[in-house]
C-alpha cells in the first residue's frame, strides 16, 4: 500500500498550501507564480512582447507567459484583462488601442478599468507608396489624389490604429473624400503596395524599410513630431505642412484595483527589462523606440491621449 | 554568392548551432507526435530561448522545432488517428488504416522517409527561385487567394465517402464554427451570445484535438469487455522500413506532391492544411486503385506527407522575402528573425547573405536530425499499440487537455473541446465524416476575408473574379473536380436504383 | 434505432439548427453597407442557408430511399454502429470538471483527481494498484516533463495552489 500513503502526504501537502495560500491577500514576495502577458496584436506587438516578457522573465524570477487574444483591434484582450482577477499576475501588453477601442464602441469601459505599470516603446506610422507612382511626397499624393479617381488605402482593420491615423492624416491633407479603405488581415498592406493592388499604406516602419532600401516602396511621410529612426531620410508630415502628430505607445497595464506592490515591482523590472542591451538591439532591429515611461507619468499619458484620441474620432466622424 | 555560403557553412557547422537545430527537431518531433500537444505550443516555448543565442543557430532552433513538429504529427495520425497538426490531417485517412491492417511502421517510415523528400525539394525550388516565385506569389491578390482557397475546399468531395450530401454538411459545420468571434475586418461580434470567451472565437487547433481525440477516447471507454481490445494485426508490431523500390516507385507522385506543396507554401496566407488535402485528393484521382483510398493506401500517407513539409521550404518564400508568415507558426519564427536582425524583405538577401544561406543549410540539417531521430523513434512508438487501448486513452485524455490549455492559457478551450468532441463522436456515429469539418475550418476564415477585401478592392463590382486568369483556372478546376464527384455519385445511385437530389449541390 | 430513422432525426436536427442559426445570424449581426461592403453578416448568413439547404437534401433522400440500401463504408467510419451515450456524456462531464478543476486546484491536484475518477467509473478499474499507480504517476510524470523539464506553463489553482 505505498501509493495511497503517498497519496495521504500529497494531501496533507495540499492541505497546508492552501491554507498558506487561500489568504489571498498576503502578497509578501511577488510574484510567486508566472505572470501571465495578454497580446493583443501579432506583427510587431508580439514581437516586442516575446522579448519584453523574457526580460521580465529573468529580472522576477517568475516566468512571463504571453499569451495571445488577438482580435478585435485589442477588445478581445482587454476585455479578457478587464474580467481577470486583479492580483498582479494578469497584465495587459497595452497601446493607443485602448482609446481608440472604446471610443469606437468596441469595448463598454475605458482606460480607467487598467492601472498602468510603465510605457515601453514608441512607434510612429509610416505611409508608403509603390515607387513606380513617382510620388515622392505628401503633395505629390495630394495631387495625384485630386487629379484623378479614389486612392486605395490599405489599413489593418475597421478602427484600427491605421485606419485612425490614415483617416487622421488624409483629413488634415483635404482629401479624405478621395480615399477609400480596404482591410487586410495579418499585416498584408506592403505586398498589396508591390503588387499595385493598393496606392498606399500606412503601417509600421519596420515593415517598409527593406522594401524602401531596395528602392521597391518609397516611404512619404511619418506621422510623427520626430522622423523614425529605421527610416531616417523620411520627412515627417509637419515638415511637409501637414499638421498631424500622432505617435503609437505600447506599455503595461494591469486591471484597476491591482495591489500597488505589484505594480511596483512590475514596474521595476519593465524598466531593468527596458534598459537592457539586447532591448536596445531589437528596437533599432524591429524599428520601434524605446520610451521608457514610470507608471504615474504613464498614466498621465494615457489620460492625455484619450481625450485626444476621443476628439479625433469625433472629428473624423468615426466614434460611436 | 560563393563567399556567402562559405560564410554561411562557418554559421551553420558550428557545434552550438548543430545542437540547437537538433534541439529543435526533438523538441517538435516530441510535441508534434503526442496527440494533443501542437508544435505551435513548442514554438512559442523555444523562442525566448533563441533570444541568446546568435541569429543562424537561433533560427536553426526555431526551424528545427516547426520541421520536427510538422514532420512529427504524421507520428500520432498514424498511429491513433489524432493529428498532431491540421496539416496531418489529411494522413489520418490512410495512415490509421494502415496501422489497423498492421503496417504501422511501414506508413510512420513512408511518412518520415517522403517528409524529408519534400521538405528538400521545397528548399531547392526555394534557393533556385525565390525571386520567381515570390514575384508570382505576390501576384495572388485577395481574389486569386479566394480562388484558390474555393478549390481546396472542393478537394471536401474527394473526402466523403459515398454521400457527397454528408460530406458538404460537415464541411459547413466547419464553417460555420469559425464565424464565431469576433470578425477580423469589421470587429463585429458574431454568434457570441456576449460571452467574453467566445469572442476570441474557436481556436483552430483546440478544435482539431476535441475532433480527433474525443471520439478516440470515448471509443476506447465503450469497448465491450468481451470483445478483443485491440485488433491482433495492430498488436502485432513488425518493423518494418519501406524499401527502396516502394519508394522509388512512387517518386513521381512525390515530386508532384512536392510541387502542390510549395506552390502552396509560397502563397501568403494559406498554410500546409490545404496543402495536404490538396495533394491526397490529386493522388486518389491519378491513381490507378482509387478504390483503396481510405483503407490503407501507402499514396495515401505520401501524397500528403510530401506536401505538408514541402510547405516548410515554401513558406520560406514569403517569409524571408515578403515578411508574411503563412501561420501561427512560422510568426513565431518571424518574431525571432526580427529580434535578430534579419528583417524579411528583399534587402535581406542583400545584406544578410550568409545569414540567409546559414538559414538554408539549417533546413537541411533539420532535416538530417528528423530523419534520424524519427527513424530511431519509430522503434518506440510503434510499442504504444502494445498498451491497452483504454489505458492509452486516459493519458491521450489528460495530453489533450493540457494541449488544449497551454495554447492560450483558457479553460474555456478544455470546455469548448470536450463539447466539440462529444459532438463530433455523435457525427462519426451517424456517418458523416469529421476530416471536412477541419477543412471547414482551416479554410473558412481565409476564404471569408480573402473574398471581403477582393470586394472592397473592386468596390462592389464581381468582374474581379473572372477578369485574372488565375482566378478563372482555379475557379475552373474547382467546378471540375465538383462536377466530376457529382457525375460519379449519379453513377453510384442510379446503380443502386435510387433517385438522384444531390447531382447539383 | 434503424439507419434511416436515425438520418432522419439527424436531418431534422441539422435543419433545426441551421434555422436557429441564420435566424440569430440576421437578428444580432448587422449587414454591410454594399458597394463593396459584404460587412460581417453575409458569410455566417450564407453557411446557415447552405447547411438548411444539405439538411433538407439529406431529409429527402432518407424518405425516398429504402432502409436497407446504404451500405455505408466510409473510411472514416471505424464506429459502426451504435452510439454509446453513457461513456460520450460521461466524457463531457468529465473534462468540464477537469478544467474547472484546473482553474480552481491547479494541475497537480486535479489530474489525480480526475484520472481516478475515470478509471474508476469508467473503465471499472478496482486494483488499488493500478488506480493509485496511474493517477500519481500519470500526474508526476506530466509535471515532470512539461513543467520542469519543458517549461510549459500547467495551470495553477485560484483557491489553491501547489507546485
Amino acid at each position: 500500500m505505498k501509493y495511497p500513503m503517498k497519496f495521504r502526504g500529497l494531501f496533507v501537502a495540499a492541505a497546508t498550501a492552501a491554507t498558506m495560500v487561500f489568504a489571498g491577500a498576503a502578497k509578501a514576495d511577488f510574484p510567486e507564480k508566472p505572470v501571465e502577458m495578454t497580446v493583443l496584436f501579432g506583427g510587431t506587438a508580439n514581437t516586442i512582447a516575446q522579448l519584453l516578457s523574457e526580460l521580465m522573465s529573468e529580472e522576477l524570477g517568475q516566468p512571463v507567459v504571453p499569451v495571445a487574444r488577438k482580435g478585435g483591434g485589442g477588445a478581445v484582450g482587454y476585455t479578457h484583462l478587464q474580467n481577470a482577477a486583479a492580483d498582479g499576475y494578469n497584465i495587459v501588453w497595452n497601446s493607443n488601442s485602448i482609446s481608440t477601442t472604446y471610443h469606437t464602441g468596441r469595448i463598454p469601459f475605458d482606460y480607467t478599468a487598467f492601472t498602468p505599470i510603465a510605457r515601453v516603446s514608441t512607434e510612429i506610422p509610416a505611409l508608403a507608396v509603390n515607387s513606380s507612382t513617382g510620388w515622392t511626397s505628401l503633395a505629390d499624393l495630394t495631387a495625384a489624389a485630386k487629379a484623378g479617381g479614389k486612392l486605395k488605402i490599405g489599413i489593418s482593420g475597421k478602427g484600427s490604429f491605421t485606419h485612425l491615423t490614415s483617416a487622421a492624416l488624409f483629413d488634415a491633407m483635404g482629401i479624405s473624400d478621395k480615399v477609400v479603405y480596404i482591410s487586410y488581415t495579418g499585416g498584408k498592406a506592403p505586398i498589396e503596395l508591390l503588387a499595385g493592388r493598393i496606392d498606399a499604406a500606412i503601417q509600421w516602419p519596420g515593415q517598409f524599410a527593406s522594401y524602401a532600401q531596395a528602392g521597391d516602396l518609397t516611404v512619404l511621410a511619418v506621422t510623427g513630431a520626430e522622423r523614425a529612426s529605421v527610416l531616417p531620410d523620411v520627412a515627417t508630415a509637419q515638415e511637409q505642412g501637414v499638421d498631424v502628430n500622432i505617435t503609437m505607445w505600447r506599455g503595461l497595464a494591469a486591471p484597476a484595483g491591482t495591489p500597488p506592490e505589484a505594480i511596483l515591482v512590475l514596474e521595476a523590472a519593465a524598466k531593468r527589462a527596458v534598459e537592457n542591451d539586447r532591448f536596445t538591439e531589437a528596437s533599432k532591429n524591429i524599428g520601434f523606440s524605446k520610451a521608457y515611461l514610470g507608471a504615474e507619468d504613464f498614466g498621465k499619458v494615457i489620460a492625455s491621449d484619450d481625450i485626444f484620441y476621443g476628439n479625433l474620432l469625433d472629428d473624423l466622424g468615426m466614434a460611436k | 554568392m560563393m563567399e556567402h555560403f562559405l560564410d554561411a557553412f562557418g554559421l551553420a557547422f558550428t557545434p552550438m548551432s548543430i545542437a540547437a537545430i537538433g534541439l529543435g527537431s526533438l523538441v517538435g518531433l516530441i510535441f508534434g507526435s503526442i496527440p494533443g500537444l501542437t508544435f505551435t505550443v513548442a514554438l512559442a516555448l523555444a523562442l525566448p530561448i533563441s533570444f541568446s543565442l546568435d541569429a543562424v543557430p537561433a533560427i536553426g532552433l526555431l526551424l528545427g522545432t516547426y520541421i520536427g513538429g510538422m514532420t512529427g504529427g504524421s507520428v500520432s495520425a498514424i498511429l491513433l488517428g489524432i493529428p498532431g497538426t491540421p496539416s496531418a490531417a489529411a494522413t489520418v485517412l490512410d495512415g490509421h488504416p494502415m496501422t489497423k491492417n498492421g503496417d504501422a511502421s511501414l506508413a510512420l517510415g513512408t511518412a518520415v522517409i517522403v517528409s524529408v523528400f519534400g521538405g528538400i525539394f521545397s528548399l531547392v525550388v526555394m534557393i533556385v527561385s525565390v525571386d520567381l516565385v515570390s514575384k508570382v506569389a505576390i501576384g495572388f491578390g485577395p481574389a486569386e487567394i479566394f480562388a484558390l482557397v474555393l478549390f481546396g475546399f472542393s478537394t471536401i468531395c474527394g473526402l466523403c465517402g459515398r454521400s457527397l450530401t454528408k460530406g458538404l454538411i460537415s464541411g459547413v459545420l466547419g464553417l460555420m464554427i469559425m464565424t464565431i468571434g469576433l470578425d477580423l475586418i469589421e470587429g463585429v461580434p458574431r454568434m457570441t451570445f456576449g460571452s467574453v470567451n467566445l469572442l476570441q472565437g474557436v481556436n483552430l487547433l483546440v478544435a482539431m484535438i476535441g475532433l480527433f481525440a474525443i471520439p478516440f477516447i470515448i471509443e476506447a471507454f465503450s469497448e465491450d469487455a468481451h470483445l478483443p481490445k485491440t485488433p491482433k494485426k495492430m498488436a502485432n508490431v513488425r518493423p518494418e522500413l519501406p524499401s527502396f523500390r516502394l519508394v522509388f516507385r512512387n517518386i513521381w507522385l512525390m515530386i508532384r506532391c512536392s510541387l502542390i506543396g510549395t506552390g502552396i507554401g509560397a502563397i501568403p496566407g494559406t498554410g500546409g492544411a490545404i496543402a495536404s488535402f490538396l495533394a491526397y485528393d490529386h493522388a486518389k484521382r491519378f491513381s490507378k486503385k482509387p478504390e483503396t483510398f481510405g483503407k490503407g493506401n501507402i499514396e495515401g500517407v505520401i501524397a500528403p506527407e510530401t506536401a505538408n513539409n514541402a510547405v516548410t521550404g515554401g513558406t520560406l518564400i514569403p517569409l524571408l522575402s515578403l515578411g508574411i508568415p503563412g501561420d501561427p507558426a512560422t510568426a513565431i519564427v518571424l518574431a525571432g528573425l526580427m529580434i535578430h536582425g534579419l528583417v524579411p524583405g528583399p534587402a535581406l538577401f542583400m545584406n544578410h547573405a550568409s545569414e540567409v544561406y546559414g538559414i538554408y543549410i539549417a533546413v537541411v540539417l533539420a532535416y538530417m536530425w528528423v530523419l534520424g531521430l524519427q527513424l530511431l523513434g519509430i522503434r518506440l512508438f510503434v510499442h504504444v499499440l502494445r498498451v491497452p487501448r483504454e489505458i492509452l486513452a486516459v493519458v491521450v485524455l489528460v495530453l489533450c487537455v493540457i494541449g488544449a490549455y497551454s495554447i492560450r492559457n483558457s479553460a474555456f478551450d478544455i470546455y469548448s473541446m470536450a463539447a466539440i468532441g462529444v459532438a463530433a463522436y455523435v457525427l462519426v456515429a451517424v456517418r458523416i465524416p469529421i476530416t471536412p469539418i477541419i477543412l471547414g475550418m482551416v479554410l473558412g476564415p481565409t476564404l471569408e476575408n480573402e473574398f471581403r477585401t477582393a470586394m472592397m478592392l473592386s468596390e462592389g463590382k464581381v468582374d474581379i473574379f473572372y477578369t485574372s486568369p488565375t482566378v478563372v483556372v482555379f475557379f475552373i478546376l474547382a467546378a471540375l473536380v465538383i462536377g466530376l464527384q457529382g457525375l460519379s455519385e449519379l453513377r453510384a445511385k442510379s446503380k443502386t436504383k435510387q433517385k438522384v437530389e444531390v447531382s447539383d449541390a | 434505432m434503424t439507419d434511416q430513422k436515425r438520418s432522419f432525426v439527424l436531418g431534422s436536427l441539422l435543419l433545426l439548427l441551421a434555422v436557429v442559426w441564420t435566424w440569430l445570424v440576421i437578428d444580432t449581426i448587422p449587414p454591410g453597407f454594399g458597394e463593396g461592403d459584404i460587412g460581417a453578416r453575409a458569410f455566417p448568413l450564407i453557411f446557415g442557408i447552405f447547411l438548411g439547404v444539405l439538411s433538407l437534401l439529406l431529409l429527402i433522400n432518407v424518405v425516398r430511399s429504402k432502409p436497407e440500401c446504404e451500405p455505408d463504408t466510409d473510411p472514416n467510419d471505424s464506429f459502426q454502429g451504435v452510439i454509446h451515450w453513457l461513456p460520450a456524456g460521461l466524457i463531457l462531464i468529465e473534462i468540464s470538471g477537469y478544467g474547472y478543476l484546473l482553474n480552481t486546484c491547479g494541475f497537480v491536484i486535479a489530474t489525480p483527481i480526475v484520472v481516478l475518477f475515470v478509471m474508476f467509473v469508467n473503465l471499472r478499474i478496482r486494483s488499488a494498484k493500478l488506480l493509485f499507480g496511474m493517477s500519481i504517476g500519470l500526474t508526476l510524470a506530466c509535471w515532470l516533463i512539461f513543467e520542469k523539464a519543458l517549461g510549459i506553463y500547467l495551470a495553477n489553482g485560484s483557491w489553491i495552489n501547489i507546485g
